[in-house]
C-alpha cells in the first residue's frame, strides 16, 4: 500500500509523533492500533452522529459506520490538519449521506410552533442529554440543517449545496427547528 | 448580533463539544463485525451494480452494434478496393501481354521452362499444397526449352527449380506465376509464365472466382422496415433555452414504409425517461398552487416567508407516440419531420411532511393524482445510414406541456418542454 508522502517512512532523526504512530499502525491493520484509535475518537464521534440520528440505536450504526470509512480511507489522510478534523468531516458525510438514503421514512410530525419566542434560554437550560432527545426528534431535513448551521457553523449557501436546498429552504428550515425545539421545550415544562 | 443570535450560537458550541458517554467494547465489537461483512458485501453486490449501471448495460450493446457495423462496412470497403486492385493489375498485365514486343529496344532474353517444372506448377496450383521455398534460378540458354503454347518472342524469363522437389518451386512463398483473375482454376497451364520479379506475386492456391460484394446502400431498398432505435437526450423546460436540463433515455419500436424513391413515413411506439428535479412547494399564503418558488428576504436567518417543501418530482417517463415523415437528400443522409403525442408519469418524492391537518396542499397530493397532463410537440431530426440497417439519428423535440397550473381552480397552464435526441437506429427487413 502506497502511503501518502506525510506518512511515508521518515528520516531516522525525525521520530514520528504518537498520532502518527498510531495512524501507521491503523494502516498496518493493526487490531490494538485501530482499537486505540477507536477509543480515543469514540466520545467525539457519538457525539455527533447523535445529533444526526433518529435515535440512539442509529447513532451508534452511524458511528460504526463513520469509523469503518475512516480505516478504508485514512491513507488518504495527508497529515494537513488534525485528524479529529477530519474525521469530523467523515463523520458528517455519513450522517447525511445516511440521511439522503432514509429519505422516505415516515417521522412524526411537526408540533405546533410558537412564533413568539425564540430565544434559546429554556433550552440553555436542558440538560444535554434531553436536548439531543428533543434534537432527534426532528425531522430529517430540519435537523441537519440545524446541525449543519447552527453547530457546525455553516453558511446556508453550503448547506443548501450540500444538500440539494435553496438557501431559502435552509432558511426555512432552521427557523422551523428552532420553533419546533422551542415548543417542545414549553410543552415540557407545562 | 444581538442577544438572541448569541444565544443560539453558545447552544450550538455547547452542542458541538457535548461528547456523551458510552461504551466504546460493545461499539467496537459490532465495528469489528461490520469489517468482517465488507468483503462479503463486495462480492454480492453484483446485482447492486447492474442496477446502478442498468443504463451502460443496455447502452453498451448498442455501441457495440455501432463498432461492429462501422468495422464490417470498412471491411467491406478494403475487400472491394483490394479487389478492384488485382482487376486492373491484371487488365494491364493481360494488355501488356498481347502488345507486340519488336519494337521495345530491350534486350529479349530466351525463356524457356522445362515441361516437367510447368506441369509440377500446374500440379501444384490445382492441389493448392504448401512446400517449402526452392530455390529458383536463371537457366542457361543451352538448357532452356520453349514452354507448349508460349510464345517465345515475348519477355518470358525461364525458370529451373533446383532441388528434389520441383512442385515447390510454385508452392513456396513467391511463386512465379500470375493467374488471371476472370480465369478458372482448371486453366493453369496458360498462367504459367511470369516476368520480372517486381511483377512477380504469390498465388498459392486455386483462385476462386471473386464474390461479388453487395452496395453498402440499397437503391431498391425494401418498402416496408420495422425500426429500432435508442439513445440518449437532453431535456430543458422553462421559459429560456436549456434553462433546466436533465438527462435521459429514448428508446422506440417502429414502422417505416418508403413512398417513391425519397419519401418515407414512420410511425413510432417509444418510451422516454429523464430526471425532473421539479420541486412541489406549497405556499403557506397560497397553498394551492402548484409550483411557485420566490426569495423573500424579510429578515435575517429564519425570518424568510414560509414555503414548505412537500416532496420532489424525480423522475419523468413516458409513451410516446410519433409520426414522422423521411426526406431522403442521398442514400445515406435524409430529414425528418413529425409529431409526437406522450402520455408521460411523474415519479413523485415526498421529502418533507408538513402538518397535513392544516395544509390541503397534503390532501390533495394525498387523494389527486399529481399532475395530469399531456405532452404534445414537433420533432425534427436526421439520420445518416452507416449501412442500409445501422443509422445514427438526431432530433430536435420541441414540446408543449400542459402542467397543472392550480388544481384548486382547476386551471392549467401549457409550459415550454423540449428535447434534444442523440441515438442509434437498427432497421429490419
Amino acid at each position: 500500500m502506497s502511503l501518502p508522502l506525510s506518512l511515508e517512512a521518515k528520516p531516522a532523526a525525525v521520530r514520528a509523533s504518537p498520532g502518527e504512530e498510531l495512524i501507521n499502525r491503523c494502516l498496518e491493520q493493526d487490531p490494538r492500533a485501530q482499537r486505540e484509535f477507536f477509543d480515543t475518537y469514540y466520545r467525539m464521534v457519538l457525539g455527533i452522529t447523535s445529533r444526526y440520528a433518529l435515535d440512539d440505536q442509529q447513532a451508534r450504526d452511524f458511528l460504526s459506520r463513520t469509523f469503518l470509512q475512516a480505516f478504508n480511507a485514512l491513507a488518504q489522510f495527508r497529515g494537513e490538519g488534525e485528524i479529529g478534523g477530519w474525521l469530523r468531516m467523515i463523520t458528517v458525510n455519513v450522517c447525511l449521506g445516511q440521511l439522503r438514503t432514509k429519505r422516505n421514512q415516515s417521522y412524526a410530525e411537526l408540533p405546533e410552533t410558537e412564533t413568539e419566542s425564540q430565544s434559546p434560554s429554556a433550552l440553555q437550560q436542558l440538560a444535554m442529554e434531553d436536548l439531543i432527545s428533543l434534537i432527534q426528534q426532528l425531522p430529517p431535513v430540519p435537523r441537519a440543517v440545524f446541525n449543519l448551521t447552527a453547530v457546525e457553523g455553516m453558511s446556508h449557501r453550503d448547506v443548501a449545496l450540500r444538500l440539494g436546498i435553496s438557501e431559502t429552504n435552509s432558511r426555512y428550515h432552521l427557523r422551523q427547528a428552532r420553533l419546533w425545539l422551542q415548543a417542545a421545550v414549553n410543552h415540557q415544562n407545562r | 448580533m444581538d442577544q438572541h443570535d448569541k444565544d443560539w450560537l453558545d447552544l450550538g458550541r455547547q452542542l458541538k463539544d457535548y461528547h456523551p458517554a458510552g461504551d466504546p467494547k460493545e461499539d467496537f465489537q459490532a465495528l469489528q463485525e461490520l469489517q468482517r461483512q465488507q468483503p462479503d458485501r463486495k462480492t454480492r453486490g453484483l446485482g447492486y451494480w447492474v442496477s446502478n449501471n442498468l443504463l451502460l448495460l443496455v447502452l453498451l450493446p448498442f455501441l457495440g452494434l455501432v463498432a461492429f457495423s462501422l468495422g464490417k462496412g470498412q471491411w467491406e470497403r478494403y475487400q472491394r478496393r483490394a479487389a478492384a486492385q488485382e482487376v486492373n493489375f491484371a487488365e494491364v498485365k493481360a494488355v501488356e501481354q498481347a502488345l507486340p514486343t519488336q519494337g521495345f529496344p530491350t534486350v529479349q532474353e530466351p525463356s524457356v521452362v522445362p515441361e516437367n517444372i510447368a506441369e509440377a506448377a500446374t500440379q501444384s496450383l490445382k492441389t493448392g499444397s504448401i512446400s517449402p521455398p526452392a530455390k529458383v534460378e536463371e537457366v542457361s540458354k543451352k538448357r532452356s526449352t520453349t514452354l507448349p503454347g508460349m510464345n517465345p518472342s515475348t519477355q518470358d524469363v525461364a525458370v529451373e527449380v533446383v532441388g528434389t522437389n520441383p512442385p515447390a518451386a510454385f508452392a513456396g512463398g513467391s511463386p512465379p506465376m500470375v493467374l488471371l483473375p476472370n480465369q478458372s482454376s482448371d486453366r493453369v497451364e496458360v498462367a504459367v509464365q511470369s516476368l520480372r520479379s517486381a511483377q512477380i506475386f504469390p498465388v498459392s492456391r486455386p483462385m476462386t472466382p471473386l464474390p461479388v460484394i453487395p452496395m453498402v446502400i440499397s437503391k431498391q431498398p425494401s418498402n416496408l422496415q420495422i425500426t429500432l432505435g435508442m439513445g440518449l437526450s437532453n431535456h430543458w423546460r422553462g421559459a429560456n433555452f436549456m434553462q433546466e436540463v436533465d438527462r435521459g433515455i429514448y428508446a422506440y419500436v417502429g414502422i417505416y414504409r418508403s413512398i417513391g424513391r425519397r419519401f418515407g413515413l414512420e410511425g413510432r411506439i417509444g418510451y422516454r425517461g429523464h430526471g425532473m428535479q421539479l420541486p412541489v412547494v406549497s405556499d403557506v399564503d397560497a397553498p394551492w398552487s402548484y409550483h411557485k418558488e420566490e426569495i423573500h428576504n424579510t429578515g435575517n436567518m429564519g425570518e424568510d416567508r414560509a414555503y414548505i417543501y412537500e416532496g420532489v418530482v424525480e423522475g419523468y417517463q413516458a409513451v410516446e407516440f410519433s409520426l414522422m415523415t423521411h426526406y431522403k437528400f442521398s442514400p445515406r443522409l435524409s430529414a425528418i419531420g413529425g409529431v409526437r403525442y406522450s402520455l408521460p408519469d411523474l415519479a413523485f418524492e415526498r421529502t418533507v411532511m408538513g402538518p397535513d391537518e392544516e395544509n390541503p396542499f397534503s390532501e390533495f397530493i394525498e387523494r389527486q393524482p399529481l399532475v395530469e397532463y399531456q405532452d404534445y410537440g414537433a420533432l425534427l431530426g436526421f439520420e445518416y445510414h452507416f449501412s442500409r440497417f445501422l443509422a445514427l439519428e438526431v432530433g430536435l423535440h420541441l414540446g408543449m406541456v400542459d402542467l397543472i397550473d392550480d388544481a384548486a381552480a382547476g386551471r392549467t397552464r401549457f409550459n415550454h418542454s423540449s428535447s434534444f435526441s442523440f441515438g442509434v437506429k437498427y432497421k429490419l427487413e
